[in-house]
């Protein structure tokens, strides 16, 4: 049984340690790659770019999406990502540290599956990374990619 | 003894009747005196003798007798001659008439004056030409004539002429007795006195025209003759003089200086040979010579108009005056009225600083005030409107291209009232003006006899509104780029705002999470002591985290448009304090709600609000033990308050100034947890509803927060 990638998109590196740390605790076993900014999500996901001929499946089990990011913002790339036959039931988990609620909403319009604020707590995310890791991965049924 | 008697009865009867007697005489004398004895048989020569002597006696007294009668008749024949001659030609006419009023005869006058001729005058009697009315006084002459009472004397009588008209006779009868003094026949004189009875009559009628059109008269008509002494005057002479009557009145001029005192128009006194009357004799005609009189009795003052002229005889001379006088008093009163009017209406077309110009049917001005002259300087009437247009280059402001016939006065002419619409002027000083114009039309009945228009100069006030409007789009200008920077600013904070929650939180994170990954990871190489430190770095980023949250929620308390709506204070203050009571059951609160309490306002911001009050009454009343928070309402300074209040530690009134402030506390950590960011918040969100919000405290004692909301004045976002 191959385990689906998850894809983190987190352009922060501590975030990023952090993120992978509780991710691992929980030891899910999946891989978890990591792109820094929106345009790589999107080469990642639609192998393009540097990603261009990536090995692997096709699609990540689900998508951790920041908001603040460099290039193309993190709206943008889930705007993108539903805009596409090929992704538009791919999960995507918004996970930032704004406590907006145009951003709530925002995400929510675009689509977003979930929406989950980074507490400074670190006790805190980490128990939130672990339950979204183990929802999204063991829980949730996501549809079979249409390719 | 026959001759005698044959002499006188050949005298008597004449020639051939004497001739007849005498021979007959003879014969018979001759016959039967003579006996047959003396036949003619045996005449006696004598008796032939006797005989031949007696014819030729009674001839002779025949041819005598014819003689003598002859010369009488031819006398008598010549005398009736005289009289017939008399009777025909006689100027007057005569006529003979018969006891019973048959004519006998009538002259040619008597035909003439009664339009007959004297064969239709012979057949005729004198009642078929007498005046029906005047037959009975006719006969009753006649008849006084016949008995002796009247004769010759003379009747002004009436007949009819033969052409129908009446005619006047003067008529006398005298009755012409027999020789046996019975009455023979009248002989009527009549003279035709008609024309003089129609010059009687004409006069008559003139004079009752004279009297009719004198007492009709309202004016004072006086005719004097050359001695002043008053001949005729009418009643409006004496109403004219304050007679009572006509009989009051003095009727000689020289009497009246006595009653009235007579001034020139002049006001100068006239004396008596200034008067009219003494004018009009010396010769002189005028009219509408004003003299001011006055009643010596009474004082009373009046004003006359005086015609006169004198009254001249055939020879020229001049035999007397006329004088017509009209009480103008009234008149002049009328006019002096008008006259004032006028001169007041000059003063104040002449003071108005409004151009006022007064146009005639054709549209010629016919009146400009002082203003018209200062502004336009239209100093010569008579000039057209359209002259007026093109001298002062009058034009309809915003419109250089509109026609003359739109011009206000054109208009007017044409029965529009305008009012209001505003014009440029170049003015003869050379300075422009705009003026507002107003024109309407005169009207007589129907017809539109001239127009008045008026020009209010606006030149300043439309300045001023320029300057305004200017000022105004500046002004606009100005809000507009301060709006900007506003929304610029606002911006930036919104994006700093974010950049708060986002990013200052990330490293915050990265200190509290990595602190967390040391001490799981090192816990058994770390000392206590950095174990401890860690523990610090973690609880500073804890705190740090609030700080940020509470800089949020103040940011976002006021963010974004507000609605107002109504409000139920006192069922969100239930809720809210319900809410409070169960995330911490350990305590017991008791609460009392005012009912009904409603405001306008933004149904978030003021449950923010509330919340933060309630909020903070229910954390400083917790260390007491029958802990009690009230939500009313006040009347305070002229406006109702909404007022919560707890019983809790209070606060000291000194450092008020500093509850509003952000992040400023009263109160430590450890007494009470905070970050003095929730009235903060309060103050922000009652100032956005355009309220103010207060605070009273005795330490010890419990505090009360009042916030007034007024439901008008809600502030826009910035």
């Amino acid at each position: 049984m191959i385990l689906l990638p998850i894809l983190m998109v987190e352009d922060n590196p501590q975030d990023e340690l952090l993120t992978l740390r509780s991710l691992r605790k929980v030891n899910l076993g999946n891989p978890v790659d990591v792109v820094r900014d929106g345009q790589e999500a999107l080469d990642y996901l639609f192998k393009e770019g540097a990603f261009a001929g990536r090995p692997g499946p096709d699609l990540p089990a689900f998508v951790l999406l920041d908001l603040g990011l460099p290039k193309l913002g993190g709206l943008e790339v889930l705007a993108r990502i539903r805009a596409d036959a090929r992704t538009i039931g791919l999960p995507v988990v918004v996970f930032t540290s704004s406590s907006e609620e145009e951003d709530r909403l925002a995400s929510v319009l675009r689509g977003a599956n979930s929406f989950v604020r980074k507490p400074v707590d670190f006790t805190q995310f980490a128990e939130k990374v672990a339950k979204l890791g183990v929802y999204w991965l063991a829980v949730n049924e996501a549809p079979s990619s249409a390719s | 003894m026959f001759y005698p008697v044959v002499f006188l009865s050949s005298w008597m009867g004449g020639f051939e009747a004497g001739l007849v007697s005498t021979f007959l005489s003879t014969g018979l004398v001759w016959w039967f005196f003579l006996t047959p004895v003396h036949t003619l048989v045996k005449p006696l020569p004598g008796s032939y003798i006797n005989a031949a002597m007696f014819v030729a006696m009674g001839f002779l007294f025949c041819y005598f007798h014819r003689l003598l009668h002859r010369a009488n008749r031819k006398a008598a024949l010549a005398m009736e001659a005289e009289h017939q001659a008399t009777f025909r030609q006689a100027a007057v006419g005569l006529g003979h008439m018969t006891l019973d009023g048959c004519w006998i005869q009538v002259n040619q006058r008597c035909c003439e004056i009664l339009g007959y001729t004297r064969q239709e005058l012979l057949a005729m009697r004198w009642e078929t030409i007498a005046h029906p009315d005047d037959l009975e006084s006719d006969q009753n002459l006649l008849q006084r004539v016949v008995a002796g009472e009247l004769s010759e004397r003379g009747l002004e009588t009436r007949f009819i002429h033969k052409n129908g008209t009446t005619g006047w006779l003067n008529l006398a009868f005298s009755l012409v007795r027999d020789s046996k003094g019975d009455p023979g026949y009248f002989i009527a004189v009549m003279e035709d006195i008609t024309p003089r009875k129609q010059a009687e009559q004409q006069l008559r009628e003139n004079r009752a025209h004279l009297d009719a059109a004198l007492a009709s008269m309202t004016d004072a008509v006086f005719i004097s003759n050359a001695t002043g002494e008053f001949i005729e005057f009418n009643e409006a002479f004496a109403t004219f003089h304050r007679f009572n009557s006509k009989a009051e009145c003095a009727r000689r001029l020289a009497d009246y200086p006595d009653i009235i005192d007579v001034f020139m128009a002049d006001g100068e006194p006239a004396p008596l040979v200034m008067w009219a009357v003494p004018r009009a004799l010396r010769g002189e005609t005028a009219t509408n010579i004003e003299y001011s009189l006055r009643r010596k009795d009474t004082g009373e003052r009046w004003v006359g108009s005086y015609s006169f002229s004198p009254i001249r005889n055939k020879q020229g001379e001049i035999v007397g005056s006329v004088v017509v006088g009209r009480d103008i008093t009234d008149r002049k009163r009328v006019q002096d009225e008008l006259r004032q009017n006028q001169a007041r209406l000059a003063a104040v077309f002449a003071a108005i600083p409004d151009v006022i110009l007064e146009y005639d049917a054709t549209g010629r001005a016919v009146m400009a005030n002082e203003a018209a002259l200062r502004v336009a300087g239209v100093s010569t009437l008579g000039f057209l409107r359209d002259e007026v247009v093109t001298k002062l280059a009058f034009q309809k402001l915003g419109d250089p291209f509109a026609r003359q016939e739109t011009f206000p006065v054109a208009r007017a002419l044409r029965g529009e009232t305008v009012a209001g619409e505003l014009y440029s002027i170049h003015t003869a000083g050379g300075m422009d003006r705009v003026v507002s114009t107003y024109a309407a039309p005169f009207r007589d009945g129907d017809r539109i006899t001239g127009v008045l228009a008026l020009w209010h100069d606006v030149t300043d006030l439309k300045r001023a509104e320029e300057k305004i409007s200017r000022n105004a789009a500046e002004l606009e200008q100005r809000v507009a780029e301060r709006t900007a920077q506003l929304v610029a600013a606002n911006k930036e904070l919104e994006s700093f705002a974010y950049a708060v929650s986002h990013d200052l939180r990330a490293p915050l994170r990265a200190m509290d999470g990595f602190s967390q990954v040391l001490l799981e990871d090192c816990a058994k190489v770390l000392p206590e002591e950095s174990r401890k430190h860690l523990v610090e770095i973690s609880q500073a980023s804890h705190r740090m985290s609030g700080l940020i949250d509470g800089l949020l929620q103040l940011s976002r308390a006021t963010r974004g448009n507000m609605e107002l709506v109504p409000v139920d204070l006192s069922g969100l203050a239930g809720a809210l304090l319900a809410e409070l009571a169960a995330t911490d059951s350990a305590r017991r609160v008791q609460w009392r709600i005012e009912p009904g309490i409603q405001v306008q306002g933004d149904p978030r911001m003021l449950a923010s609000a509330l919340g933060n009050l309630l909020g903070n009454a229910w954390k400083y009343s917790s260390q007491v033990p029958a802990a009690r928070i009230e939500v009313g309402t006040v009347f305070e300074d002229g406006q109702s308050w909404i007022r919560v209040a707890d019983n809790g530690c209070g606060f000291d009134m000194a450092y008020a100034d500093k509850l509003f402030k952000p992040f400023q506390r009263l109160h430590r950590q450890d007494e009470f947890p905070g970050l003095g960011i929730g009235l903060a918040t309060v103050q922000r969100i009652v100032q956005r509803h355009g309220g103010s919000l207060k605070a009273v405290s005795v330490p010890g004692q419990g505090a009360a927060f009042l916030m007034s909301l007024p439901n008008r004045s809600a502030m826009e976002p910035p």
